[in-house]
């Protein structure tokens, strides 16, 4: 029985703009596109569809760098760029419907990659938080023992 | 630009003729044989080695070797029969009835008598 | 000059099959920009993929969702089989097509249902979820269960339909044309039911092309895409199929696409019973996905054209798994058709894109 060919080619992020142009032109479609999280880089594949042939174009990213949106050329890639964002951290420039974050609203902040920069801000906005109702919570303590005492005596 | 009142055919027949619907409880449910209803365990053949357990995709077998004891919690069971399937004496089958309605979570327990 | 009002519409709706928002930016009573908001049913389910092992991902897959479920749990298996290069058997296979159709059957007469539902016909809506319950006992008869079979897993299938039970699905489908065609009949012929459809929401072919858009939704502007005509899997047994296309462009169009696939559905059946390839039903899969394998996989569910993408790390858990439904590459393409249209009709315009949300979101 026939698979599906599997063509998965590595470029660089420069090259991104260039060969969607060059896709499009060749009247290929969007089929999606994919951020998966590894220990210091993220990796974003995106598929393109013409009748039977599927083709991945893989690029590897460090953290934190911004990454053109392809939605000018495929609108349609508003909503895997919008959800890459939320989920991943990953931040698209130019997005042509942007919904700064609050397309998926998560109460985790970028649950798929925890070492984005926005996860490690909102973990130690989170923390701070946490240590200032522990000082006020220990404070608290201490003023009620002392009441206590007080009135133990009298 | 289209035709009246195409629907009067199907809703005149279904006027004057019986409901599809049945009366259950009072008409018991209709099982086929395949039906998934509700994991059983013949003990006696099991020998507790807990492939069960490890392959349940929602944690609902717990299998204790030196207890002997083989336990399956029937609300988080969603009978995908991979316990079935995977067990190596087939001990393990579905029975095509559904569990009865309870108003706490149901854990089944099953010892096995260990030989003299 | 018209004022301009904003109507929320959804996540609540009795229209709604799921949950979405969109806001509508009325003149009177016309839509002259709706902006989608969506997170509503987000599950996080790939996530459990570091948790779950491939094998028992698969059950997994199922519950994404109640009407596409063994279309997700076949996309799954095919991937995992393209990453780790495992062969299916043909009677495998096309057992699993055979599975597949029969989903594709079941989802377009519930799909019919809604959208008589939408427009405010009950009883069409009653009758046709009638028939769609013989569907549902085929089901449950050669797999166990009626909405999540549990049927398919990574190298075969887990049940086999033996000659009695061919015959008996043939039969079934057969006594299905005759009460199927009268439904379709006032579908695409009666008037009230036409007044209501005809030249609304159009989408014109250059836009539906441009919006990379799939499926019925695609192939009623004129778009003939079909994964089907490719002959991956067990649909390398057919002798020739021609996806179904219409030029209407408007939502009529999109009923009557869904109605022929039905039968087109039904012909594909009894093609592939009367071809059915004889032996085993599984292949035995040992070891783990290689580190660094990738594979794609697509599959023609009901909705449109699925993509799935898998990640392997050398373990027996998967490092990436993601669907790409065919909704969530039919959302520009709804935007766009909502343009222009009257507040009344957005239910039936939201509803022609067959919208599948909780498999769009995971």
């Amino acid at each position: 029985m026939d698979k599906e060919p599997q063509v998965f080619r590595i470029i660089e992020l420069g090259d991104l703009l260039e060969n969607t142009q060059s896709y499009k032109g060749a009247e290929w479609r969007l089929g999606q596109i994919c951020a998966t999280a590894e220990s210091d880089t993220v990796e974003l594949v995106y598929t393109f569809v013409k009748g039977g042939n599927v083709e991945n174009l893989e690029i590897h990213i460090p953290e934190n760098t911004v990454v053109p949106s392809i939605s000018s050329t495929y609108l349609e890639a508003f909503v895997f760029e919008n959800e890459t964002h939320d989920l991943f951290g990953v931040d698209f420039s130019d997005v042509a419907i942007d919904y700064e974050g609050k397309f998926l609203k998560t109460s985790v902040v970028s649950p798929g990659n925890p070492h984005s920069e926005a996860a490690v801000a909102a973990a130690r906005k989170a923390g701070a938080a946490v240590d200032v109702h522990e000082a006020a919570g220990a404070s608290a303590d201490t003023h009620e023992n002392t009441a206590a005492d007080k009135e133990g005596d009298a | 630009m289209g035709k009246p009142l195409i629907f009067s055919k199907t809703t005149l027949h279904n006027l004057f003729s019986k409901s599809p619907c049945k009366m259950y409880p009072a008409v018991p449910a209709h099982f086929y044989e395949r039906t998934t209803g509700h994991i059983e365990n013949d003990i006696e053949d099991c020998i507790l080695c807990g492939a069960c357990m490890r392959s349940c995709p929602s944690n609902a077998i717990t299998v204790d070797k030196k207890a002997g004891t083989w336990q399956i919690e029937r609300f988080k069971c969603v009978t995908c029969l991979n316990c079935v399937r995977v067990c190596p004496k087939s001990c393990l089958t579905n029975v095509n009835t559904y569990m009865p309605p309870a108003t706490e979570p149901v854990i089944d327990l099953l010892h096995k008598v260990a030989e003299d | 000059m018209a004022k301009q009002t904003i109507v929320p519409f959804g996540p609540q709706h009795p229209v709604l099959p799921e949950p979405i928002h969109l806001d509508l930016v009325l003149e009177d009573e016309n839509v002259v920009e709706a902006i989608p908001q969506i997170g509503f049913i987000h599950r996080g389910l790939e996530q459990l993929v570091s948790k779950k092992d491939y094998k028992q991902f698969v059950y997994i897959t199922e519950r994404i969702c109640g009407i596409c479920s063994f279309g997700h749990s076949l996309g799954y298996s095919q991937t995992v089989e393209n990453l780790m290069e495992v062969e299916v058997p043909p009677r495998a296979e096309a057992i699993r097509v055979i599975l597949h159709e029969l989903s594709r059957i079941h989802s377009h007469i519930l799909w019919l249902g809604l959208a008589a539902d939408a427009f405010g016909f009950e009883s069409l809506f009653m009758q046709c979820w009638r028939l769609r319950e013989r569907i549902l006992d085929i089901f449950e008869q050669t797999t166990g269960g009626r909405v999540i079979l549990s049927a398919v897993n990574v190298g075969g299938v887990n049940y086999d339909i033996d000659d009695a039970m061919l015959k008996g699905i043939v039969e079934v489908l057969e006594g299905l044309r005759a009460d199927y065609g009268d439904l379709c009949h006032v579908f695409v012929d009666d008037s009230t039911v036409r007044s209501r459809l005809f030249e609304v929401g159009c989408l014109s072919k250059e836009d539906a092309s441009a919006l990379s858009c799939v499926g019925p939704f695609a192939r009623a502007s004129g778009i003939p895409e079909d994964v089907r005509s490719y002959g991956y899997g067990g649909y390398g047994l057919l002798s020739g199929f021609e996806p179904i296309v219409s030029d209407g462009c408007d939502c009529l169009a999109r009923v009557e696409v869904r109605t022929k696939e039905v039968v087109q559905s039904i012909d594909i059946i009894e093609e592939i019973i009367s071809k059915m390839p004889a032996g085993e039903i599984q292949n035995k899969v040992k070891g783990n996905p290689g580190a660094g394998a990738q594979a794609v996989a697509r599959l023609e569910q009901p909705r449109g054209e699925c993509i799935y993408f898998a990640k392997g790390n050398g373990t027996k858990y998967l490092e990436r798994f993601r669907i790409r439904t065919p909704t969530a590459e039919n959302i520009a393409g709804l935007v766009q058709a909502l343009q222009g249209c009257k507040l009344a009709d957005v239910p039936n315009i939201i509803l022609t894109i067959d919208p599948c949300i909780s498999c769009m979101e995971r």
